[in-house]
């Protein structure tokens, strides 16, 4: 009865004590968020004001108050999806050397993935002039470019094998915009090495690349012998348009890789001519049913109307997906494609007739 | 003589009954505790991981998945054109919506029709599973991802496997009519998809919508409820979302998940047979069910608990609607946990088997061993006189005042992390309805969570229609 008591009356005053850390946390994370804010808009301001007058920031600018990492990084990311003149990358290039990166080499040798994380926000501002940029001779070992390196040549190279995705994410998309070719090949190879959802980030950087990525991308997917590589190198190459990769897709288009033949057709589909038309008309008989089902899509995309007669052979296919493919290639195809749509029977093949009856109905 | 052995025997069951429910309390007190101490790290984790993560690199992404939105519907007028439009208007690229209309006897379809210029289209449909007939389908005119499904009346399984045959994305979320769905929902939820490939579902926190103020179907201003009964419900859902769903992240994963709104690989629901219609919580029976196949194909899998608040949904405000949510929710898991009871100490199914089943058996013994405790205290204590009438309140209190300090404490951490309420108020609040909801509202509850324990027929009804104010009313 007595140790009841006096656990009740520990219970009683761990409340007050709890109401009070509550009160307490309240006030505190409220002065601090207040504070973030009002040393980020300072730092907005004073970026604004010298980017509309075209001046560059200098050091002196910015006050040892508003001189902290993560406003700054914030910040700046900010104005870096906004800006793109000379006069901002001038501008980035002051901030990150004079405040930025000394700490951020500091943080990417952390053992804190949280750390890793936030000195890799740095380097992926500006990665393509500090890995250029010679007398940043103590971040060398960021990159350890020669021809050897291996997962262990450089830091950031190193994090690209993090264990956490996002490490790994920001790492691949700091190494893409080095546009080097040895460090692209390596993030590619990382690239198939993810499990397939993950992979998108990787994709996303390589697609927003410029013609110089691209081109590296076209030179690996020539040479390369790995069929994984080879379908990852295709299809980042297929959501771009970038010379004639038809030569290269037709290279793969009988590959014994699914995702290579798949690649290729999507490569097909993206660039309308007679050779793209005759490789998809031939990909309506691939093994697999999706390669056939895109094949159907691109058929469509590239309005081949010479290839109606094997998409209405396509209709009646056994997989769902290349009849509605098929179907929706058809109808694009104007009326020619509609009136092959019309004539299917409801009796000869009900399937083929089921999906050309939806397909005419969408609006 | 016969009247002293009488007092004897009393006497030295008054002892053991105490004993008893001293030591089942500390047994409770203690499982709570670890679920508490095991959840916070998680969540104080994930919100350090938030504060430096990058929001919106995948609903900038030109090349994540696609994902189908699919909400079933039944009675909806009230709601429906709202939720549509929100889900609409996420920023997400590669959605596709489904809103399944399950037989409404009210004009959801018809303002369905009216909103979204839905034409009619031919049924086209794999048919994997086995659904009640379809009316029609519908597409819309003017967005491309939108689909009506008009169907028989077959409840919210039913509407859910409807949706999933004709599901072509490789994750679909499910989704009730009346939940606000925030725009960077997608980053968070999606995230453990890509993190690990063995992600089967994620899940996460849901807010109360209640007392928000709402513009454009977006959530502008978060505000504590002024509803009593919504109230007690914010401090519930911090209990259940902080430890029971969070706790369980370094195992395969809790057994229930939000039906709110929840993300799905869409081949692994299909292997294993969709949702049962004939279980009322289709959201649980789901995830037991995808429990056992893994177990037993010892195959690597997780689902996982995000708590950030992606969803927003309307809670119960008077005492009977409250009464048929929870009933459902109450009858329907002691439902599955019975049809899924062989799982328990099994262990072939892991850390799911040997602690996550038996924490929820335990969880639904505690309702039965309170309730005798007060039979035990009115008849030995008030009736007969024999108990020490004041051990049995000192220890109620005791019990009362852990159960407030886990609350404080749950608080605290939410103080700490995504702080659900901005204002002090909303603090204030939650601090005052914490204080008293084990006094008030938790005997409601506990009255409720006893008539869930008994399994009848009538738990096989297929909607809730629970009476809706609808968000042009909700925080004003």
């Amino acid at each position: 009865m007595d140790l009841a008591y006096i656990v009740f009356v520990i219970e009683i005053v761990a409340i007050f004590v709890a109401i009070l850390s509550i009160v307490i946390v309240r006030i505190i994370r409220n002065i601090q968020e207040h504070r973030t804010k009002q040393r980020r808009d300072a730092l907005r301001k004073i970026f604004t004001h010298a980017l509309q007058n075209n001046q560059l920031i200098t050091p002196a600018e910015i006050p040892k108050a508003l001189n902290c990492y993560l406003d700054l990084i914030v910040v700046l990311e900010t104005f870096d999806r906004l800006f793109l003149g000379a006069l901002w990358i001038q501008t980035k290039e002051v901030i990150i050397d004079k405040f930025l990166l000394k700490q951020a080499v500091n943080l990417l040798k952390s053992s804190s993935w949280r750390n890793n994380l936030l000195g890799l926000r740095c380097i992926a501002l500006d990665a393509k002039r500090l890995i250029k940029t010679s007398h940043f001779s103590s971040l060398n070992h960021l990159w350890s470019h020669t021809s050897n390196f291996g997962p262990k040549g450089g830091i950031v190279i190193a994090l690209l094998n993090h264990a956490k995705f996002i490490v790994r994410q920001l790492a691949a998309i700091c190494l893409i915009r080095t546009e080097d070719k040895k460090l692209i090949h390596h993030v590619v190879n990382r690239m198939v090495e993810e499990y397939p959802m993950a992979q998108y980030p990787y994709r996303d950087q390589f697609i927003q690349g410029n013609t110089t990525t691209m081109s590296i991308l076209e030179e690996l997917a020539e040479h390369e012998k790995n069929p994984k590589v080879i379908a990852a190198l295709l299809d980042i190459l297929s959501a771009r348009l970038t010379g004639n990769l038809v030569p290269l897709a037709a290279k793969y288009r009988n590959s014994p890789d699914d995702n290579c033949r798949l690649a290729a057709i999507k490569i097909f589909a993206s660039i309308p001519g007679e050779a793209s038309e005759v490789y998809l008309s031939e990909a309506l008989n691939d093994p697999n049913e999706i390669n056939r089902a895109e094949a159907a899509k691109g058929l469509g995309k590239i309005v081949a109307v010479k290839s109606i007669p094997a998409l209405v052979l396509a209709l009646r296919d056994k997989s769902w997906a290349l009849r509605l493919q098929a179907a929706i290639a058809l109808k694009s195809m104007g009326a020619l494609g509609k009136a092959a749509l019309f004539e299917q029977d409801q009796y000869a093949h009900p399937e083929a007739y089921k999906a050309a009856r939806f397909v005419l109905s969408i609006p | 003589m016969l009247d002293v052995l009488r007092e004897n025997f009393l006497q030295l069951s008054s002892f053991w009954y105490t004993t008893f429910f001293l030591y089942f309390f500390i047994l409770m007190a203690f499982v709570y505790t670890v679920i508490f101490i095991t959840a916070t790290p998680y969540i104080i984790s994930r919100y350090r991981e938030k504060a430096i993560d990058d929001v919106y690199s995948l609903t900038r992404s030109d090349s994540v998945a696609a994902i189908t939105f699919i909400v079933p519907a039944f009675n909806e007028c009230k709601n429906i054109a709202w939720t549509v439009r929100n889900l609409l208007n996420l920023s997400y690229r590669y959605k596709k919506i489904i809103v399944v209309n399950d037989g409404s006897t009210d004009e959801t379809l018809e303002i369905l029709i009216k909103h979204f210029a839905l034409v009619k289209i031919p049924l086209f449909s794999s048919e994997r599973l086995q659904t009640k007939p379809i009316i029609g389908y519908y597409r819309s005119q003017e967005y491309a991802d939108l689909m009506v499904i008009d169907k028989v009346n077959g409840g919210k399984a039913d509407s859910l496997n409807a949706a999933l045959n004709i599901c072509q994305t490789p994750l679909f979320a499910s989704t009730d009519a009346d939940t606000l769905i925030e725009d960077t929902c997608m980053n968070y939820l999606m995230r453990p998809f890509l993190e690990n490939k063995d992600t089967l579902v994620v899940h996460s926190s849901v807010g109360i919508v209640n007392g928000c103020k709402l513009s454009a179907n977006r959530i502008t201003k978060r505000a504590f409820p002024r509803n009593m009964l919504a109230a007690f419900q914010v401090i519930e859902y911090i209990r259940t979302f902080y430890c029971d769903r969070m706790c369980w992240e370094w195992s395969k994963g809790s057994l229930i998940v939000a039906g709110v709104f929840a993300f799905f690989k869409t081949d692994t629901v299909l292997e294993v047979g969709g949702y049962s219609t004939k279980s009322v919580v289709e959201d649980m029976e789901v995830i037991m069910k995808i429990h056992k196949k893994m177990g037993e194909e010892n195959r690597e899998y997780h689902i996982r608990f995000v708590p950030d608040i992606v969803a927003w949904t309307e809670v119960p405000t008077t005492l009977l609607a409250l009464k048929k949510q929870r009933l459902r929710w109450y009858t329907g898991t002691t439902q599955c946990l019975y049809d899924y009871r062989k799982m328990c100490f099994d262990k072939r199914f892991k850390s799911i088997g040997l602690f996550v089943v038996p924490f929820y058996i335990f969880d639904k013994i505690i309702p039965i061993v309170e309730l005798v405790g007060y039979l035990i205290v009115i008849i030995f204590g008030v009736i007969l006189g024999v108990l020490d009438l004041k051990m049995f309140l000192i220890l109620g209190l005791v019990c009362w005042g852990y159960s407030t300090l886990l609350s404080f404490a749950l608080i605290i951490v939410e103080e700490l992390t995504f702080r659900k309420y901005p204002d002090f108020w909303g603090t204030l609040c939650l601090l005052g309805y914490a204080l008293f909801e084990n006094l008030t509202y938790r005997f409601y509850i506990l009255y409720l969570k006893l008539r869930g324990l008994i399994i009848t027929k009538k738990a096989g009804k297929h909607w809730l229609v629970t009476p809706r104010k609808g968000y042009n009313v909700i925080g004003g």
